[in-house]
């Protein structure tokens, strides 16, 4: 079995075992191994570090008369030789971890194989993948690595290479999403085009007009109020103490989600996040299950959404620290969800949508004709948003739209739902009313529509069924590669 | 929801007995633990651990009761292009799932379950929120049910 380093993408699909990056194993166990030497450095500046630079330096003449300080002295040369074994030895684990630590691509499948002493080997099917992420953590950025995250439908189940040299895990990533792996030309490859870019400052604007903001500036007047009552300035310390966490809260965010970029690169989404720590998430339309577009109250003001979807795919422990990649857009404004929805959705959004939801986004609070709502009685069961609550079918999509206080509109493709129900607790029953619940992959949106007329609901889901049915039987299924139109 | 369009198949009427013993042990479990405050206080002078003890055991005759009308809202029926279950009596629901999305289908069978001949049949899809599962089906009702859906779920297979 010949193994070698990867060094060009084109190597990678010859079914080969190739191995990563000869850093990987510093960088995954490493950190572990810096942060106990800076530990112990921090334990003994004082006591011995420093007064020994001292005396090298000459600013001191005489080394302090210390216990410790003497048992160097006395054992010196088996402190070297014991540090020296300790680093030969921490070398020899990673280089061994490196030879083992191995992977395989062809045709078909996708093969991680790692470990000394728990040994593990994971293979992922090529057709099965969902998406695929480019993860940059601040270390292996600032050295030009990153790491390729491959994710198939389903809880866990991801294929990670780490680490890769940047434009090796780009081009890998372009390999596998391509398909073929014969036809990677430098022709082939397109540029990606960039549709959304979120400006920092909307994003901070954001974070700063949220609910959590107005929650804390009620506690701080309320507290500053007491304050002044009871003449006690001690409380003020922990109003300054609330806004260093918020400050710390919104420099946080920022990092992790400023930056943030759409583009679409040969019909795929692709998704760029991150200051410092960056992660690169592509994102073929096909996998997208549903798009939900929410406004929290504050922001109405600006007319900003915020774009989620539910993919096929769940990020598993080991991308737990990336950002979630549910989230298309953090903030955008209408324009952009419109646009993004058209890229997400190619061919599914006829103009007649597009003019819906665009009118919908402009007016979330407005009440529309068509579709199935909620009749006046709704109101007994959803006092403030009942008069909001849609559904319609359109040519291929399920529109929703439903909450007062956070909006919420989703478009699912019919060819997306795996399954409807329509139910009703006594509340429902005693009104008329009933409730409807298409159900979607795992992800942060949910598609329900409450308090419906109980007749109307029942047709809707009848209409729904044959409609998820015949969207569904007009996409052929291929064994190989998945869903094809 | 009105079910005069659908040609209801009901579940085994013996699934009232798994429900009876199961909810009859478990009603017998929470009984035990109510009647704590009258070994403490002693039975001779606590009327309220009385009260408590009464009230429960009312409760659990009235949910045995209830068991023949839940069984019997229980109900599928295989369509031309999908599956449909409902279930409830307080709390409704009727689910359809369309038997290209059917990713497996789960045969359960409970001890008690088992000594009536009874199994539980589950679907499942990729979507967690699906939840459809028919209890109470006779063990060769329940195969039989599984084998042809396997059948039609690979004739209709349409990926996720």
């Amino acid at each position: 079995m010949a193994q070698s380093t990867l060094r060009q993408a084109g190597d990678a699909s010859s079914g080969q075992w190739h191995r990563l990056h000869p850093l990987t194993p510093v960088l995954q166990g490493g950190v572990v191994v810096v942060a106990v030497l800076t530990a112990a450095v921090f334990i003994l500046w004082e006591n011995l570090i420093l007064p020994s630079l001292l005396v090298f330096f000459g600013v001191d003449d005489e080394l302090p008369d210390q216990d410790l300080w003497r048992f160097v002295q006395e054992f010196l040369g088996w402190i070297a030789v014991s540090a020296l074994l300790l680093v030969v030895v921490l070398v020899v684990i990673f280089w061994l971890q490196w030879r083992v630590h191995v992977f395989r691509m062809d045709e078909d499948v996708i093969d991680v194989k790692k470990g000394l002493l728990v040994k593990t080997w994971r293979q992922a099917r090529r057709d099965r993948v969902n998406t695929i992420g480019v993860r940059r953590p601040l270390l292996p950025r600032l050295l030009g690595l990153a790491k390729l995250d491959i994710q198939a439908a389903g809880n866990d189940a991801n294929v990670v290479l780490e680490y890769l040299p940047v434009t090796l895990a780009q081009d890998l990533r372009r390999l596998i999403l391509q398909g073929d792996v014969s036809e990677l030309s430098e022709e082939d490859q397109e540029q990606p085009q960039r549709e959304v870019d979120v400006p920092l400052f909307r994003y901070v604007g954001s974070l700063v007009a949220s609910v959590e903001t107005v929650v804390l500036l009620a506690v701080i007047t309320t507290v500053s109020i007491f304050a002044i009552a009871v003449g006690d300035l001690a409380v003020w310390l922990a109003v300054v103490l609330a806004l260093f966490v918020y400050v710390v809260y919104l420099v946080e965010r920022t990092v992790r989600w400023g930056n943030f970029v759409v583009d679409s690169l040969s019909g795929d989404l692709r998704v760029s996040v991150g200051l410092l720590a960056t992660s690169v998430e592509t994102i073929p339309p096909q996998r997208i299950h549903t798009l939900e577009f929410s406004q929290p109250w504050p922001w109405k003001l600006f007319g900003w959404w915020r774009l989620n979807a539910n993919l096929a795919s769940q990020p598993g422990a080991a991308t737990n620290k990336a950002p979630e990649h549910t989230v298309i857009i953090p903030v955008a404004t209408v324009a952009e969800v419109v646009k993004t929805v058209g890229l997400g959705m190619p061919g599914m959004i006829s103009g007649e949508v597009e003019e819906l939801v665009e009118g919908m986004l402009l007016q979330p609070r407005k009440r529309r004709a068509g579709g199935l709502g909620s009749p006046r009685r709704g109101r007994w069961r959803n006092p403030l948003s009942a008069h909001l609550t849609m559904a319609t079918l359109q040519p291929g999509l399920v529109v929703m739209r439903r909450g007062l206080l956070t909006s919420r509109i989703s478009v699912t493709p019919l060819t997306r739902i795996q399954s409807a129900s329509v139910s009703q607790g006594p509340w429902h029953r005693a009104l008329g009313l009933s409730h409807i619940h298409l159900h979607s992959v795992a992800g942060p949106v949910s598609l329900r529509a409450s308090a419906l007329d109980s007749e109307d609901a029942r047709k809707w889901w009848e209409e729904l069924n044959v409609a998820t049915h015949t969207a569904v039987s007009a996409v052929g299924y291929h064994p190989s590669r998945g869903e094809q139109a | 929801m009105s079910d005069t369009d659908v040609q209801w198949q009901s579940v085994s009427p013996r699934y009232r007995a798994e429900l009876i013993v199961i909810t009859g042990i478990a009603w017998l479990i929470i009984l035990a633990a109510s009647s704590v405050p009258l070994w403490i206080v002693g039975p001779g002078d606590s009327v309220w651990g009385w009260f408590i003890l009464s009230a429960v055991a009312l409760i659990g005759l009235m949910v045995l009761g209830f068991i023949p009308r839940r069984v019997r809202a229980l109900g599928y029926a295989l369509r031309e292009d999908d599956i449909v279950f409902r279930r409830g009596v307080i709390f409704r629901r009727i689910v359809a799932v369309p038997y290209g999305r059917l990713q497996l289908v789960d045969v359960g069978r409970g001890p008690i379950a088992r000594a009536l001949g009874l199994s539980q049949l589950s679907l499942v899809t990729a979507a967690a929120s699906s939840g459809v599962s028919i209890p109470g089906l006779p063990l060769a009702t329940a195969d039989q049910l599984r084998d042809h859906l396997i059948a039609l779920a690979e004739t209709r297979r349409a990926g996720l």
